[in-house]
């Protein structure tokens, strides 16, 4: 079988404002993020063949990435919705990249746009399957209980899960795009109420409007178009562990051990590689288990790895360099994969890795629930 | 809206296939299915079993004795029905016969409630006077 690394490439990336949009509908927001990608690799709207959205997580929407398709004045040969929460995003680049190995597009825009903050976020706090008479609602508490295991057959400390949070607001605050801009400290972490105990406030993700796109093409492809600065897609991977978590056979281990080992065996490279890492973080707790799950160290040891600045720009992996879930936008996902895009074109200023030449983005959704990983390079 | 239609969003959707579950809940009896064919023991309750695919499944009463697998405490309620009731925990309880189910740890204590504590059954009523069992520390 080929190995299809380094023949496709993300051209344009673009966003809309992250925050709050009142009045705007996600279609709208939609268009905007992809108008910005188009605009960023200055390509000709005819070009684009595929659309492929994730829907709103706060309302479905039956057959949504036709309606973007039909706002955006494009009648495309492959679209579609893939229904894997925030391992969507990558899903579909996924998607996309099958669809162009069998001669069926060319170049895909892959998008999503939602309005949890000034819309609706009953899809967060709904009760889960029969126990809602037991109290069980709500995602936060759902990652906790993911949290509180780890804590005790690990001895991971609450602190700890406060290095993360510090880091991903301390890059936050280098970046304009950021909803939240403010440092916090350890002690600002533990100080925070308790959101469902072990987590408190700041291990949690901010609510945020917005919307983001990508798009993707063939390497000979973005070449034809005259693309200036192309971002090699050099692994993929996914893995997908359950929808219950009470179903799972080991709920301190994500999707990110089979699906981080296939992007790594695909692009040919090892953890140690990477010079950044842009890892889904709607909970502290689940960037740590996927940095773990990844290999950037062993199971159980998250905790310590990521204290004493380690994942901060400076250190010896820099996550989650515009801020992540935590503080740039509580999108679920697209935004990493931006910014991994734009760490390796450079384009980072305050926040820049120097040098950036390879990095490993997560995706993931439900309750570590789905996986995807890409991994990106020049 | 009224309360009570209020909380009846929360209770479980009565089925054919769950049904003998909560009346024998209603008799202080936890039960799970269990297969014939390969002896899985699965909650929740389906007509297939998950592990071989076989219709050949059957009630069977378990011990109501488990150990915690992991647990969480609330500290904002999420529905206007648990607004007194915070703090409370919710946990996954692993019975000792192998299903997994979430419930409440009733009574608790910080200072002991871990993963691996050791718990038994209690056979409440919960909204509506519905059955419902919890566990507590042994």
């Amino acid at each position: 079988m080929e190995n299809l690394s380094e023949k496709y490439c993300i051209i344009g990336v673009g966003q809309t404002k992250y925050g709050k949009h009142p009045g705007r509908t996600t279609i709208d927001m939609n268009v905007e993020a992809i108008k910005n990608a188009i605009e960023d690799c200055g390509i000709d709207k005819s070009s684009i063949d595929a659309v492929l959205c994730k829907y709103p997580t706060s309302t479905f929407s039956s057959f949504y990435s036709l309606q973007v398709a039909q706002a955006i004045g494009i009648v495309p040969k492959v679209s579609g919705v893939i229904d894997m929460g925030g391992a969507s995003n990558i899903n579909l680049i996924q998607y996309a990249i099958t669809s162009m190995e069998l001669g069926q597009c060319e170049t895909a825009v892959i998008s999503f746009a939602d309005n949890p903050l000034t819309g609706s976020r009953n899809a967060y706090t709904k009760p889960w399957g029969d126990s809602g008479v037991h109290g069980w609602f709500g995602t936060p508490p759902a990652y906790g209980m993911i949290a509180q295991r780890h804590m005790d057959l690990y001895g991971t400390k609450s602190e700890q899960l406060g290095a993360i949070a510090v880091a991903a607001h301390k890059h936050a605050a280098l970046n304009p795009n950021a909803q939240s801009r403010k440092e916090i400290t350890i002690e600002d972490h533990q100080n925070s109420k308790f959101i469902a105990r072990p987590l408190h406030l700041y291990d949690c993700c901010l609510v945020s409007d917005g919307g983001a796109a990508v798009i993707v093409t063939s390497v000979e492809n973005a070449k034809k178009l005259g693309v200036s600065n192309p971002v090699t897609i050099l692994g993929l991977g996914q893995s997908h562990p359950s929808w219950d978590i009470e179903l799972r056979k080991e709920i301190t281990v994500s999707g990110a051990k089979e699906s981080g080992r296939m992007a790594f065996e695909m692009a040919g490279l090892r953890p140690q590689d990477m010079d950044f890492a842009q890892i889904y973080d709607c909970f502290s707790i689940v960037n740590l288990i996927t940095l773990e799950d990844y290999g950037f160290c062993e199971k159980g040891e998250g905790g310590s790895f990521v204290e004493n600045g380690r994942i901060e720009l400076g250190g010896a992996l820099p996550v989650n360099t515009s801020g992540g879930l935590l503080s740039e936008t509580g999108m679920p996902g697209m935004q990493l994969i931006i910014e991994g895009v734009r760490q390796i074109r450079g384009e980072c200023s305050d926040r820049q890795v120097p040098d950036a030449k390879l990095g490993i983005i997560s995706n993931q959704g439900g309750i570590m629930s789905t996986h995807a990983t890409m991994i990106l390079g020049r | 809206m009224s309360e009570e239609t209020t909380l009846e969003e929360l209770l479980p959707v009565i089925t054919d296939f769950n049904k003998h579950y909560y009346d024998s809940l209603e008799k202080g009896e936890l039960v799970a299915k269990k297969c014939n064919d390969c002896d899985h023991s699965f909650l929740p309750a389906a007509k297939y079993c998950p592990n071989c695919l076989s219709e050949n499944v059957d009630w069977k009463v378990l011990s109501g004795e488990g150990t915690v697998y992991s647990w969480v405490e609330y500290h904002r309620p999420y529905h206007e029905a648990f607004k007194d009731k915070v703090p409370y925990v919710v946990a996954i309880v692993e019975l000792k016969e192998g299903p997994r189910l979430i419930s409440n740890i009733i009574d608790y204590d910080l200072n002991t409630l871990k993963v691996g504590t050791q718990v038994e059954a209690v056979f409440t009523k919960g909204f509506s006077n519905f059955p419902m069992v919890n566990f507590r520390e042994k």
